[in-house]
Formats: C-alpha cells, structure tokens, sequence
C-alpha cells in the first residue's frame, strides 16, 4: 500500500460532507489520545522514514522545515528517555498538527509512477 | 561490389519517403528564396521563419536574458539550466514524449541570449510550441529540482570552463574588455545568489512578450504565427529588462591555472546590426589560424606566424554582440612558447596594414562560404536571427551579409586593420604567469 492511498482515502472522506461531519470529531479525538502532540510532534513526524521515498521526501523539504522536525524528534526522544510528557504550552496544539511532509510523498511517489508508466508504455495498434 | 545505379538511387529515395509528396510539391512551388527570413508579429510577440520545404525543422526561443542582463552573477546561467524541467507536464514525460516524436530539445547560454531549442519532423510543429511556450510560461522552478538537477549540470560546466585556459582566458578579456553588463562572467562562478525565488524573479523579468523571439527553419510563416498565437498567449506583455550601452575599456590580466597556458589579445570589433561593419569579419579571416586542409598549417596570417613554433596554435575570430563587438586572438601552447608566439602573432596583427590584395580576397571568399554554410544548416542561425529581431523587429537576411561581404575592398580592411592597434587592446594570460608574457613584451599598447 503506496503512502498515497492515505491521502485518497482523507479526500475521499472530505469529498462526503455527512461522512466528514462524522469522523473528523473522532478522528480528532483519536489524535488527541494517540499521545504524539504531548511530547511535541506533529502527524507527519510518525511517518516511517525507513524507504527510499520517504527518504527521498526528507530531502526535498526545505531547511527551516527540516531543521524544525529534526528539533521536534530529539524534544521526543529526549521526554521518552527521561518519562515525562511536556508542558501544556510546548505540546503540539491541533491547529499546528499539519501536514508537512505528506506533499513531497505524493509528488514522489507521483514522479515513480509516472516512470514505471512510461517505462512501460507500448504501441496501440 | 554495388553497382553504381543501387548506390544512386539510395539517397533520393530516402528523401522522397521523409518528405510527405502533397507537401513537397506546395513548398516547391512557394520557395523562391529558402534563405529569406519573414518577420511578423503574432500577440506582440516576433516571429521568425523561413521554409525551404524539408522534412525537419529547427525551432527556437531566443529571450534577451543572457548573463549581460542579469540583476545577480549566475541567474542567466541558472534560468537556462532550468529550461524543459518540471512545467504543467513533468520533465521526464516531457523527455519522453519528445523522444517518441523523434525530436530533440536543448538550451544555450551565451552573453546575450538564452536559447530553448527543438529539432523534430515537420509535422510535430504545434507539440514543440507549446513545449518551449511552456517552459517559459509554467516552469515551476521547485527548489529540490535546483538542487537535485540544475545545481549538479551547472557545476559541471563551470568546472569544465575553470579547467580550458582558453575559455577563461576569452571570459576573462570580455571582463576587462567591458567591464560589468557585457562583460560579466557567462557562467555562474558561484551559487551564492542562486535560489529558486531569484531565478523565478529573473524569468519573470525576461520572459515576457516584447523581450522573445520565436524563430523556425523550415516552418511555414501562417503556422507558426497561429501556433504562437494559440500558445503563448498567457505569456505576461513586457519589454524586459533594461541595460546601459557597452563601453570598451580594454587593458590587461593575468590569471594562474594549472590546466595549461593560454593568451588572448583582443580589439574593439563591430557590432551585429543593423550596419554591420563586416570588414572586422574579413580581417578575422585574413588572421585565421584554423586551416582548411588536413595535416596542414594553412596559408593564413596567423597559422604562418606560429608554424615555426611546435604544439602553438593561434586562431582569430571576431564576435558581434547587438552593440560592439571583440575582434580576438586565441593563443594556446606551451607556456614556454608562448612568448615567441605572441610576438609574432602581434607582428601578424601589425602587417594587416599592409595586407596583400590576393589574401583578402581569399579571407573574403572563406567568410561568404561561413556565412552560406552557417545559413544552410538549420540550428546554427537561430540565436541570430532572433538577437537582431528582438532588437530592430527586423532579420538579418544573408543576401545583405553576402552583399556586404562582397563591396569590402581591400583599402577598406587595411584601414582596419591599422586601427586596430592604434586603439587599447585587451590582453590576458592565463596559465603559468611566472613565464607568461606581458602585454608590453609584445608591444601592445594596453
């Protein structure tokens, strides 16, 4: 399953104002209690980064980005050695959560599909 | 053995296949002049053709956007290397698209223009248009795109010029000749002012409507106008960016390399258009120093005054931008050699005044073959053309060079001639300044 499908399914979601009335609340909710945003992080951050596209995507993110999430993973690091979560205002507020990372996936991940199809193309007769 | 007739009919019926035959009759008929360029306007924007009816054509878009424009050292070089990379299609399928078509795209730089280039069959007209109208128009100019692809080509290239002495010797005469606008550095010597914003910034100032020219070989005049019209329509209405007049300063530098030695002696030459004074093209000529026959040191000026000297070579050539011009000689060789070479190479120049009727008449002939040959061939004209209509809305025709070329006389050239080295010439040396000459040890003037 590509990174994309994640996306397809939100949109999917979004597309359908009943269904997006219902499951962005419990979605939030789930968020929320997922426990990330109280030792600073933001959803992205929780992305495997251990594949050639995510990789990739790191390295198209710009520098003030980049620096910030690499900030962000050592703040996390450092509150789970030391068993403590951080104070109110340092932990990621839901407005703040957003997704920085998941464009660049996309455009990879665009880029490698494209590639494979034309890679493959043949002749219609 | 093949018999002479399989031989003889080879050739005439590939053509006959390549050239669809409803089209070859209408051009035959059409063509009077296959040289002659047509201009018109299409949306404020020039065109440029001329159609001799054959199965390929070469396309151009020449902006008035090379390094003599540049608001930063490099955006030219980085806006050019930023050319056919992601736009509304992605690059790769922009590559691959033109590779199934059997075309072929590419860009240059030079001090005054950028050049997006297209060679395809003649049928592929409308594809190509819209590929170079999109380049200028929605390239996306994604930081990771420098970073990842045009930031590695352009360090190649300048580390290919940081390692041919005669390149950074020419570079570096243009630098003294000019100074700053014209005579700034071509290449992007250094990244620190390249970014995405600042090249988007600079496309923006370049790339608009009275500050390009489209120009065709071997497109019919009707539809490249409408093709343009249709295509580049979005392209923002400008006059680009504006630039103070060249002065010529000339004078002296000296460079260390360790890539091999170098000198260029340099004069104020002739400016392209719209008079050109082409005695400046014959006396480039009359020096030469390149010969025309194989194994072979060759008749000219300059090829006699270095023969004497093993592994020397020195070749004059004369460039025309769209206000002055630089009539240069390139000496290369052997750092020790170059002293001796350089002294003759400057008696050379010296006996121009004195030029043999039967040698200009030569170094005239060679020129008008050039100027045909360059006119023939469809790609090499282009930027050209394109300079000269961007700047008088006209095209230089060949007929008028050729013309030209044939009222020079010989008191005409050896007038020039003695002007050049009544005026201060540019001299650099690149390589091992240790040995190097001085300009004063070669009795110039600088």
């Amino acid at each position: 399953m590509s990174f994309a499908s994640g996306v397809a399914l939100r949109r999917a979601v979004a597309a359908r104002p009943w269904l997006h009335k219902i499951v962005v609340p419990i979605a939030e909710k789930y968020n929320d209690l997922a426990g990330y945003r109280k030792v600073g992080l933001v959803q992205d951050d929780l992305i495997s980064d251990e594949n050639e596209i995510v990789q990739e995507a790191l390295k198209r993110l710009p520098p003030k980005v980049s620096y910030d999430r690499v900030y962000r993973l050592r703040r996390a690091v450092q509150c789970s050695l030391a068993h403590t979560i951080l104070p109110k205002e340092e932990q990621t507020k839901p407005e703040a959560d957003i997704s920085y990372l998941m464009p660049y996936i996309e455009e990879v991940e665009r880029e490698r599909k494209e590639r494979e199809e034309l890679d493959s193309l043949t002749r219609a007769r | 053995m093949l018999a002479r007739s399989t031989l003889c009919r080879g050739p005439s019926q590939l053509l006959a296949r390549a050239v669809p035959h409803s089209r070859r009759g209408l051009a035959a008929a059409s063509v009077s002049n296959p040289f002659h360029y047509s201009v018109d306007e299409s949306t404020g924007i020039k065109v440029v053709s001329r159609d001799d009816g054959g199965p390929t054509t070469a396309l151009a878009v020449v902006a008035r956007g090379g390094s003599r424009y540049e608001t930063a050292p490099g955006l030219a070089h980085g806006l050019e290397k930023f050319a056919f990379k992601n736009s509304r299609r992605s690059a790769l399928r922009l590559q691959r698209e033109t590779e199934l078509l059997g075309g072929a795209l590419g860009s240059t730089l030079s001090r005054e223009n950028i050049v997006l280039r297209a060679k395809f069959l003649r049928d592929d007209l409308p594809y190509f248009v819209e590929a170079l109208a999109d380049v200028l128009i929605h390239t996306k100019y994604n930081a990771y795109e420098f970073n990842e692809q045009v930031a590695s080509t352009m360090n190649f290239e300048v580390d290919k010029f940081h390692h041919t002495p005669a390149a950074l010797a020419l570079e570096a005469a243009h630098n003294v000749a000019f100074h700053g606008g014209l005579g700034s550095s071509r290449l992007a010597l250094t990244n620190k002012y390249l970014t995405n914003k600042s090249i988007t910034e600079y496309s923006k100032k370049v790339y608009n409507k009275g500050n390009i020219a489209v120009v065709a070989s071997g497109a019919p005049q009707p539809d490249l106008e409408k093709w343009t019209a249709e295509f580049f329509k979005e392209l923002p209405s400008g006059t680009g960016p504006a630039v103070a007049p060249a002065k010529y300063y000339g004078g002296e530098n000296r460079l260390f390399s360790p890539h091999g030695d170098a000198i260029v002696i340099a004069f104020p030459g002739s400016a392209s258009a719209p008079s050109p004074k082409v005695e400046y093209t014959v006396l480039s000529y009359l020096l030469g120093g390149e010969a025309s026959i194989k194994w072979n040191t060759g008749m000219s000026l300059l090829s006699q005054a270095v023969s004497d000297i093993p592994h020397t070579a020195a070749v004059a050539k004369h460039v025309a931008y769209t206000d002055t011009g630089l009539l240069y000689v390139t000496i290369e060789g052997p750092g020790s050699a170059l002293t001796q070479a350089g002294k003759n190479v400057v008696s050379a120049i010296r006996s121009l005044g004195e030029a043999k009727p039967e040698d200009v008449e030569r170094a005239i002939a060679l020129a008008k073959f050039d100027v045909l040959a360059a006119a023939e061939d469809r790609s090499i004209g282009l930027e050209s053309v394109g300079q000269t209509a961007i700047a008088s809305g006209k095209a230089p025709q060949v007929e008028g060079v050729v013309k030209a070329l044939d009222s020079v006389t010989v008191e005409t050239v050896k007038a020039a001639g003695k002007k050049l080295l009544e005026s201060k010439a540019t001299f650099v040396a690149v390589g091992n300044t240790y040995i190097l000459p001085y300009a004063e040890d070669l009795g110039l003037s600088v």
